[in-house]
């Protein structure tokens, strides 16, 4: 039989910029829209406070860090209490890519925001794909 | 701690029953110790329900009715019923919950206890669950539940 | 005028709770109280980044939780903050029964409402550690 894992998902908390805000909406769009059934919340803040839960399964699934800048908080948080998580997506890099800017507001989302949101949850959500080998 | 309980993992959730208490199908506990006993709900219970922001609680002198409500809990999405394991009197109720619901989540089988109760028909308690067959009947509760829930 | 104030959200993403805290404390920093109060990157303060923690280090702080599991508080402490005020949405919540919301993602109208008595008490809380440090 062939199990496939489900996928925890890391956002950074992204306090600090809109970037991180962006990564938070991608991140709640896919464990809500997207792949609900196959993605699991691994909360960053509780993670980082030795929740067992979020330790736990971290270490026994795969895990897709989302992180709003270079700085990689979620990923490098994930790799050092659990494991290297199985990919990495930085929401600076992919607006580069796609040659948009950040949004102007860090607080709420415009309507170019959301869907810029949504397109990165797409994003993710091939990634997510690709790591349950689908 | 570990072996004060049984437990299951479902994605990231551990749901533990503590051993040495009974269970009723309606996923609340009783610690009897002769006519006495004193109840509370469930790991599972709490969980499900989320993090409890009003309740409403039995008082003193209250009759009790097996299968009948005897307290509700009110979370950020929904009101839910708390059903009675046993017939009897409550003796005590946990004055600790009113201020403070949240005991439930963080204690649901130590400091998060409902009320203590004189039994009024010991018999109602052959009709309770072992911890074991709690576990059992939880693992059919919890993947229900997970089937219900997206994005979460 | 002296340091910003740090206001820190546990920025939960599991509840309803979190995302409240975390839009009262960008109402705050970026709006009422903008130059005299400033927030950081939880995350980035638990990982050790140097800037971070001076700045932890230096400053008062306001923790706003969303629950009783007390994220924000237990990380700034962790690393080596001590905590001014601290704030949880859940007892907000508790005083004000109808404005009660799951929303996450995106905030609905009563999260809003939420958000905004939060902030208005944290922007006190602001002034007042603001007025402590100049006397």
């Amino acid at each position: 039989m062939n199990i496939k894992p489900k996928v925890g998902v890391v956002s950074c908390s992204g306090e600090c910029c809109s970037l991180g805000t962006l990564s938070r909406v991608a991140t709640r769009l896919v464990l809500e829209e997207y792949r609900p059934d196959v993605t699991v919340t691994i909360c960053l803040p509780l993670f980082l406070a030795g929740e067992l839960e979020e330790h736990g399964f971290a270490k026994e699934h795969p895990t897709i860090a989302v992180d709003g800048c270079g700085k990689l908080c979620a990923r490098k948080a994930i790799a050092r209490y659990s494991n290297e998580p199985a990919d990495s997506v930085v929401v600076e890099d992919i607006l580069e890519q796609w040659g948009i800017q950040a949004p102007a507001s860090r607080r709420e989302l415009d309507g170019d925001g959301v869907e810029t949101a949504r397109r990165l949850a797409q994003e993710i959500s091939g990634r997510i794909d690709g790591i349950r080998g689908e | 701690m570990a072996e004060e309980y049984l437990q299951m993992t479902a994605d990231k959730f551990i749901f533990r029953v503590k051993k040495n208490l009974l269970y009723s199908q309606d996923d609340v506990w009783v610690d009897a110790a002769g006519a006495k006993a004193k109840i509370g709900v469930t790991d599972f219970f709490q969980r499900r329900g989320g993090d409890i922001i009003f309740l409403e609680l039995p008082r003193e002198g209250d009759s009790l009715t097996r299968g009948s409500r005897f307290a509700s809990f009110e979370t950020i999405k929904v009101v839910f019923d708390v059903i009675s394991p046993v017939s009897g009197v409550v003796t005590r109720t946990n004055a600790e919950l009113e201020p403070n619901p949240e005991t439930i989540n963080a204690d649901p089988y130590g400091k998060g206890w409902i009320a203590e109760v004189t039994i009024t028909d010991a018999g109602e308690l052959d009709g309770l669950l072992t911890p074991e067959a709690y576990l059992e009947l939880m693992k059919g509760k919890v993947a229900e539940e997970m089937k219900k829930i997206k994005g979460k | 005028m002296g340091k910003p104030v740090l206001v820190i959200p546990c920025s939960g993403i599991g509840k309803a709770f979190g995302s409240i805290g975390r839009d009262a404390t960008f109402r705050v920093v970026d709006e009422l109280r903008k130059g005299k109060a400033d927030t950081l990157c939880l995350s980035l303060l638990v990982m050790g980044d140097e800037e971070a923690r001076d700045k932890v280090a230096a400053a008062k702080c306001i923790a706003v939780d969303g629950c009783p599991l007390e994220c924000a508080g237990k990380n700034i402490v962790r690393s080596g903050g001590s905590i001014a005020a601290h704030f949880w949405v859940m007892e907000l919540l508790k005083e004000n029964r109808g404005l009660k919301t799951s929303a996450v993602t995106f905030l609905d109208e009563n999260s809003v409402k939420l958000s905004k008595l939060l902030a208005e008490r944290i922007a006190r809380k602001v002034d007042e550690l603001a007025e402590e440090d100049q006397r």
